[in-house]
């Protein structure tokens, strides 16, 4: 009877595990905490009624608290042996996505960057840096076309 | 939808004024961070292959120097910030400067804790020649912290220079 829970696979079925629920909690903290910090400053308002970094930190804690709990958790599934080849190939998958992710996020900032500059009103103005806008005699006046000496 | 122009005042970056007094010369501490950043690759990927090859003192070491090479590119930036000649608010210049670099120097402290996990695992003896993915996955984060500096140094520190702060 014991052999009905014997493993007849490679694959690595994780233990019920509190560490997603609670890093997700603690990640919603910390970018609310984010916002109202971003907020507070320059004399800001703040979000809420709450001023000041406080939220940030008790999500950033709870967050760097799941991390290390994670970690210790998925070292010693490593050191159990349930990393198969298979398993670690997944491992792989899983960051390469992660880091995907992480390079959209990435994306969003320069977006956000870059849509300043580049585009503005058709009556107005545009920029030498970006050629199909419309462009008018205010082009060469921006400080855009200086800083490509 | 939003005015652009009064956002930026039809000048990018902006016209120095009371609340903008210049941008970064990307030729000073740009450009150290960037060749620091740069090493850092190297030492990575030498601690990489010093563990293919067995040899646990480069490893240490590789990654020893990784760390403190990440640390220094911390404390650059964050000299950088304190000098700054624009604040997060204010202007949408700053505002997506410090977005964009402020969450790269995040990531730069991440991905110095994930090396710093995998030296200290290191020198207690984990990782083998062939099972070794928690080091791999450092060392790829690492990598992508480092693209998106160049990034970050080519579009925002070089492209978006104006006229730089005097130091």
């Amino acid at each position: 009877m014991a052999d009905t829970h014997a493993k007849h696979h490679d694959y690595h079925l994780v233990n019920p595990s509190p560490w997603p629920v609670v890093g997700a909690t603690f990640g919603f903290i910390m970018a609310v905490g984010l916002i109202i910090w971003m907020r507070s400053m320059g004399g800001g308002g703040g979000l809420f009624g709450i001023r000041g970094p406080g939220v940030f930190a008790i999500g950033f804690f709870g967050v760097l608290f799941t991390m290390i709990m994670w970690w210790r958790d998925v070292i010693k599934e490593a050191n159990g042996g349930d990393h198969t080849p298979v398993v670690a190939l997944h491992l792989r998958y899983g960051m390469i996505l992660f880091i995907a992710s992480e390079v959209m996020f990435f994306v969003a900032w320069f977006w956000a960057y870059f849509d300043a500059p580049c585009f503005r009103p058709a009556s107005t103005q545009s920029t030498s840096f970006c050629p199909t806008a419309p462009s008018s005699k205010a082009t060469r006046s921006l400080a855009w076309s200086s800083a490509m000496r | 939808m939003v005015e652009r122009n009064a956002l930026t005042g039809g000048h990018w970056p902006p016209k120095p004024s009371d609340h903008f007094h210049g941008t970064f010369d990307p030729w000073g501490l740009p450009l150290v961070n960037t060749l620091i950043l740069l090493t850092s690759g190297t030492t990575v990927t030498w601690a990489h292959h010093a563990l293919l090859e067995n040899n646990r003192k480069g490893l240490v070491w590789g990654l020893v120097l990784t760390v403190i090479l990440g640390v220094l590119f911390t404390a650059c930036q964050a000299y950088e910030y304190m000098h700054a000649g624009f604040n997060f608010a204010g202007h949408i210049y700053g505002s997506t400067f410090f977005m964009a670099t402020g969450f790269h120097g995040a990531h730069v402290i991440i991905g110095t804790l994930f090396l710093t996990v995998c030296l200290v695992r290191a020198m207690k003896g984990a990782f083998t020649p062939k099972q070794h993915f928690g080091f791999e996955a450092a060392a790829w984060y690492w990598h992508f912290v480092d693209v998106v500096w160049l990034f970050l140094f080519m579009c925002i520190y070089v492209i978006g220079a104006g006229t730089p702060l005097a130091h």
